[in-house]
Formats: C-alpha cells, structure tokens, sequence
C-alpha cells in the first residue's frame, strides 16, 4: 500500500528541532573523527614531506630505499588534535611503487590493500553482534596520485593505476615537486593530463557542487585539477616572517604562496571543505559497490523482498557450517595428535624402563658372577691354605721324629766301646 | 533556554583568525562540514503516542515535514490505538509490539539488500507512554505494556493530564512510579549522562531533569488570554492552567528533553541498542531454524580434553618417579661394587 506523501506544515512557533545538526555535531566530535589517506608515488617524489607539510607536523619515516622487489602497503596511524576535534589519521604508503623492472604487477597489492579494509568492514558489518559505532575505521577515504613532473604527459604505469582505483577509492591527482615547471609548461602539462585522464575514462574524484554553501569555490577549484604541489617543513625568512619554503640560489619557493604552487588550494579542498564529503563518498559509493560485488559473488541475489533477509542468512549460515565443521576437523586432528604423542611418548618410556631393566639385571648377574669367583678364590684359599696348614703340622711332626731320633743314636755307640 | 547557542558555540570557527596561524592544519573544520551536510541530508523522527483511553482503533501514522531555520525535519506520529480498556485485556499491547517489530523486520531487510541506497528509517524512536493520574502509581496494565516494550523502544513514561493534581499530590506520584519502575524493573529510557567539561549552568539544569522524572504534562489546542499574552492553555473558572508554563507543569522539560536536546540521543539509543538487539535476535532465530543446532551460544565447541590431559599427566609422572628410583638404585650397585 502506497504511504500519502508527507505535508508539510508550517509552524506556529520556535520549536527547538533547529538544534539537531548541533546535536549530531555534538555526538560525532565526541565519537573522534578518523580520516585516511593513501598516497601513490615514485619513490623519492615526496609523498612524506608533503604529509608532514599538510598537517604541520613531522611524522616518524625513514627514507625508501628504490630496490624493493614489489610493492608493499606500510599503513601508519596517527592521533591528532585541534581545538576540541580529535583525529585519527592513517596515512598509507605505497612503498616501493615505480621502482621495478617490470611494472606490470604494481597495482595489485594496492587494490588487494584498499579491498581488504573494505572486506573488514563489511565482516564487522555482517556479525551477529557488532559495534559498528566504535568500529575503527580503516577504509581509505582518499587517494593522493603524485605525478611526476615530467611535464610532458602522463606515464602508462600512471594511467593503468588509476584506471584499476577509479572504481574503488577517491582519487585526487597531483603534480609533485612543481618547482621544477615553470607556469607556462604547468598551463600545458595540467591541460594534457586532465585530457589524457578524460580520454581514458579514469574517473577522479570531482570536488561536490551540490551545496550552495560550497559550490562556488568547489566548482573553480575543479578547474585547477591537477593541483601542482611543492612540500616543504623548512622556514626560510621573507620579508620579516619566516615562511616555509624551498630556498634555491634563484630565489625562493614559498609553500604557502598561491602564485608558486597550488598547495594552499590542495589544503583547502582535501581538509577544510571536503574532508567530510571524502569520507561519505567512501561510505556510500565506494563501498557499497564493494559490498554489492561481494554479496553476488557469494551467491545472493536482489530479487524479490521476502528472500534477502533468509538468502543472506542462508549463505552466512553455510558458511558457518562450514568453519563449524573445519574447527571440528581440526579439534579431531589435535585430539588425535595429543594421543599419538601420549602414546608415543609412553613407548619410549617403556622402552627405557626395559632398558634400565635390562641393565640392572645385567649388572646383578655380573656382580653375582664376581661374587662366585671370589667365593670360589677363597676356597680354593682355604683349601690351600688347609693343605699347607696339613704340610706344614706334617713337616713339624717329621721335624721332631727326626729329631728324637738323632738324640737317641748316640748312646748305643758309647756302649760298644765298653765290651 | 539556549541549548541550540549552547552546542554551536562549542563548534571551532577559523575563518576569523586561524589563517594567519601558522600551526593551523584545518581539520578542526570537521564539525562544520558534519553540520552543513547534516542540515543538507535533512533528519527523521519517528515518535508513538501510547495511551489506554483512545478513539482511535487501529495503528496510524502521520508523516509531517517541517522545517526551522534551515533545517528539516520529517516526523513521523504513530497513534495507536487504545488498549486497556477491555474486560479481559491480556496481551493487549501485541498489536504495538507487533507493529515496533514490523519496522525493525523492514529496516533489517533494506540494510540487508543489496541496494542500499534509499533506505527508510521508519523506526520508532520514542514512545511517550501516558499514566493516568487518577490512581496511585501503575497499574498492572501499565506494567505488562511496559515491559513488553522497554526492550525494543525508548519508553518515556508521562502523567497525563496533570492539571488534576496539586504540586504535593504530583511529587507523590511521580515517586511512586519511579519506584515503581524500579520495583518492576521497567528499563525505561535513561538520560544519558552530560559530560564533565559541561558547565555549571548545563549541569543544574540536566540534574532538574532527571529529578522530575516522569513529566507531568498538560496539553492543550487552545489559546488563551492570560496575563495580557496570548498563551496555550485551558480556560478553568477557578484560573488559567498555563501549558508553557513550567511552574504548572513540565511540558517545557518534556520539550527541551525530547526535541531540543535528546532527540538524537534517542535516535541513537535506537539504532545501536534495541535494533541491534533484535537483530542479534533475529538473526540467531533464523540460524537455529536452519540448522536445528541448540549450539548457539559458543559458535566455537567446547573441547573435552581437560580430563585425559590430568590422567596423562598423572601416568607420566608416576613413570618418570619409577625411572628415577631404578636409576638411583643402580648407582647404588656400581657405587658398592667398587668399594668391593
């Protein structure tokens, strides 16, 4: 049944919903904000610099080195404050992109990054029991493309970049280290670019002319595309302030200066006026499409109303059967490992016994085998010594025979001589 | 009261000076451009009226879009239909549980979908639950509604025509219920707490609020004369009972509270509490439909390996005490045979 259009009503006096925006505002600045930025360069273009420089601050980097064999994504979180509003930034290094041989590989681990957070979200999203209002948000709100200036066109590494993160992330271009083009040579390079990207169908991200309050400067500032940047943390004195510049024999680069680069421009529309339309975008485009190609992929169609709910379910469902079943595969596995080595571990224990065992009795008989060899020596001592005993009372009592005898020989001749 | 000055002037405003500030990076503009898009996108509200004596005979809704200095607000009033007021009234608030479940079973499919881009909230944000005052405290008719209630909608319990009572008879009341509520362990819907960098003034006026829970209102579609103003009220021969104002009754707390300060809280509470709770419900309702598992509640299945574990263990030990012993012993024997 088809709702009636809603009226609207005019009223009759101050009601006090006006303060609802201030209400939301209230709630998200005590929620924090978190913001992402992943930036997609040559190595050595100055991607950290002008990080440091956007946000005023030096975050902690080391120098990439150019011999990384691929490309690898090195997130790094910061926690950031200003007056009462507390930021959680991620910046997302592609380090290693353009260094080597062949190219032909390098987006990949940057799509594969960008999808897997939003992969995490969606997890988080699909739980039974989820905190999606505390959820840390990971996903990447902006791509900073730096461009090198070459001054000529864009590379072909560039354009199958781009065209590969167009669908999936917000990608703002930039010309990186514009100190080196000179403003005629930046008017052509920007012109070539822009039509290069337009003729290739990649789709960046445009600044939002929607909203009266920041169309004007949103549509102008789209004009600028690409923006030419030059970074830079140290302060060099011009005039009596010090500024931060870039200090060459020929003069001096100022950062801040919109005659020298578009930096204060890249400024303003990345963090002062679209920083939340970066994040809304990611949410309900970026991710959406995401999230849609993934609930296909899983087999679920948009058909009918009452089959989404069960379908979805029945494909979660499935799936937790499925881990069910692999966690009681692998409890079995354990299970059966556990009483293998019990077993195991309870042989060797046997076997040592036996061995100790064996050894004792070995031990025993040979102690034994002494004893009886001993046992055996002592009587054949004692026999001997029995037996000499015997010679030896023999030998004495021959010894005293022969002695009476000896004593008796003598007076028989003294009795021959009388007669 | 200026609660909406109150919030905006805690916003940051750096178009003044901060430019020339050098450490100034901009983010703090945030709020701003929260704010600027929240006014663009517009804001929904989705209020019930629950109330025992009502013509009405079914659940009807009345969307309405207004607008107040720029911001928009569509609301929508669901009027409900009376209940209580049968001889045999037993689970006679089933047609508006049925109807709060509805809307959740609704927003749970369209987030579900696969297109997700113009979902209806159609939610119940509030329910403004109306006690009679013509008895002592709750009734067991009000209870049962609340309860069956307070799980799945921010129940704001009201005294409903007030200009009955006196001041005395009021705070009686009002206690009464709040113990009430807490006898039957009714949740209703809790101001949340003010922050501690709120000031003073901030901070009085939250702990009035509190305290004069649950609001005595009066309504009224009439104007009146009184005191040379043309003011909402009602015409009485013994006096004019003023709506708006607040020595009469707590409408204007009722105001503040709901629209002027909390109505996004109340938004709030409903998305990450009672919705999410019925989809937990929900979804392990459906799950247990499917599966006929009762093993619901640890998706990860308790491991009996505890005990063989301890036997083990004992057997081991054992073993390695007898090892030890026949070792000792055969040391024993070298020992006396080379004493020998």
């Amino acid at each position: 049944n088809v709702e009636p259009e809603p009226r609207s009503l005019s009223l009759g006096g101050h009601v006090g919903f006006d303060g609802l925006p201030d209400q939301l505002v209230s709630k998200s600045v005590t929620q924090g904000f978190s913001f992402n930025i992943l930036c997609v360069g040559e190595t050595g273009i100055g991607k950290s610099t002008l990080m440091n420089t956007l946000f005023n601050t030096t975050f902690e980097t080391e120098e990439a080195s150019h011999h990384e064999d691929c490309v690898r994504l090195r997130p790094q979180t910061y926690d950031l404050q200003e007056s009462n509003v507390h930021l959680k930034l991620t910046i997302v290094d592609a380090v290693g992109f353009g260094d080597q041989i062949n190219k032909d590989d390098s987006y990949r681990p940057i799509v594969d990054y960008i999808d897997a957070q939003f992969e995490n979200y969606l997890q988080e999203e699909l739980k039974i029991r989820r905190s999606l209002f505390d959820y840390h948000d990971t996903r990447i709100h902006v791509c900073l493309y730096f461009i090198s200036p070459t001054g000529h066109s864009l590379k072909s590494l560039d354009l199958v970049t781009m065209k590969k993160l167009d669908s999936k992330v917000n990608i703002i271009p930039i010309i990186a280290k514009a100190d080196t083009i000179s403003k005629s040579e930046l008017h052509k390079f920007k012109i070539k670019i822009m039509g290069e990207l337009v003729s290739n169908g990649v789709q960046i991200y445009q600044f939002p002319t929607d909203d009266e309050a920041v169309a004007e400067i949103n549509a102008v500032m789209n004009a600028h595309l690409p923006f030419a940047v030059v970074g830079s943390t140290e302060e060099v004195k011009v005039g009596n302030k010090l500024v931060r510049a870039r200090q060459y024999p020929w003069g001096v680069v100022q950062v801040e200066n919109e005659n020298h680069c578009d930096f204060v421009k890249l400024r303003e529309m990345l963090i002062r006026v679209n920083m939340e339309d970066l994040r809304e975008q990611t949410h309900s485009r970026h991710y959406e499409l995401y999230r849609r190609c993934k609930l296909e992929e899983m087999g679920f169609q948009d058909s009918d109303g009452d089959s989404q709910p069960f379908s979805l379910q029945e494909t979660y469902e499935a799936k937790r059967k499925e881990f069910l079943s692999e966690l009681q595969r692998k409890e079995e596995e354990m299970r059966q490992m556990f009483v293998n080595k019990v077993k195991e571990t309870e042989l060797e224990l046997k076997e040592k016994e036996r061995e100790l065992h064996e050894k004792f009795e070995h031990l025993k008989r040979i102690h034994q085998e002494e004893k009886r060899r001993v046992e055996e020596k002592r009587r054949e001592l004692e026999e001997e010594t029995n037996a000499f005993n015997c010679r030896k009372a023999a030998m004495e009592a021959l010894q005293s025979q022969a002695l009476h005898a000896t004593s008796q020989q003598p007076l028989r001749k003294d009795k021959d001589k009388k007669n | 009261m200026s609660t909406g000055l109150r919030y905006k002037s805690k916003l940051a405003t750096p178009e003044d000076k901060q430019d020339i500030d050098k450490q100034y990076v901009g983010f703090a503009t945030l709020p701003n451009q929260v704010h600027r898009k929240s006014v663009k996108k517009g804001f929904d509200f989705t209020l019930m009226v629950a109330e025992r004596i009502n013509q009405t005979v079914e659940i009807l809704k009345h969307t309405v879009d207004i607008e107040e200095k720029g911001v928009k607000l569509k609301l929508t009033i669901v009027d409900t239909p009376g209940f209580g007021d049968a001889v045999n009234n037993s689970e006679c608030w089933k047609p508006i549980t049925d109807y709060v479940d509805q809307q959740f079973e609704q927003y749970f499919r369209d987030e579900s979908g696969l297109n997700r881009k113009n979902i209806q909230d159609n939610r119940v944000h509030c329910c403004l639950y109306f006690i009679s005052p013509f008895g002592h405290g709750l009734r067991p008719v009000d209870v049962g509604f609340m309860k069956a209630l307070h799980e799945k909608v921010n129940i704001v319990p009201l005294i409903a025509k007030a200009d009955c009572l006196v001041p005395s008879e009021i705070r009686k009341l009002k206690e009464r219920i709040r113990e009430e509520i807490d006898k039957f362990g009714i949740h209703v819907y809790q101001f949340p707490e003010c922050d501690s960098d709120e000031d003073e003034d901030f901070k009085q006026q939250d702990r009035e609020l509190k305290e004069s829970a649950p609001f005595a209102v009066i309504g009224s579609n009439t104007v009146v004369e009184a005191k040379g103003q043309r003011v909402r009220g009602r015409l009485y021969p013994w006096g004019i009972v003023e709506v708006e104002n607040q020595a009469h009754c707590d409408f204007v707390k009722l105001r503040n509270m709901l629209i002027r300060t909390h109505m996004h809280d109340l938004k709030d509470v409903t998305c990450d509490v009672h919705y999410e709770n019925y989809r937990a419900h929900c979804i392990q309702q459906m799950t247990s439909k499917l599966t006929q598992d009762s093993r619901m509640e640890s998706p990860i299945p308790i491991l009996p390996l505890p005990t063989p574990d301890v036997e083990t263990e004992k057997l081991i030990r054992m073993k390695d005490e007898e090892l030890r012993r026949m070792q000792e012993m055969l040391q024993k024997m070298k020992q006396q045979m080379q004493d020998q």
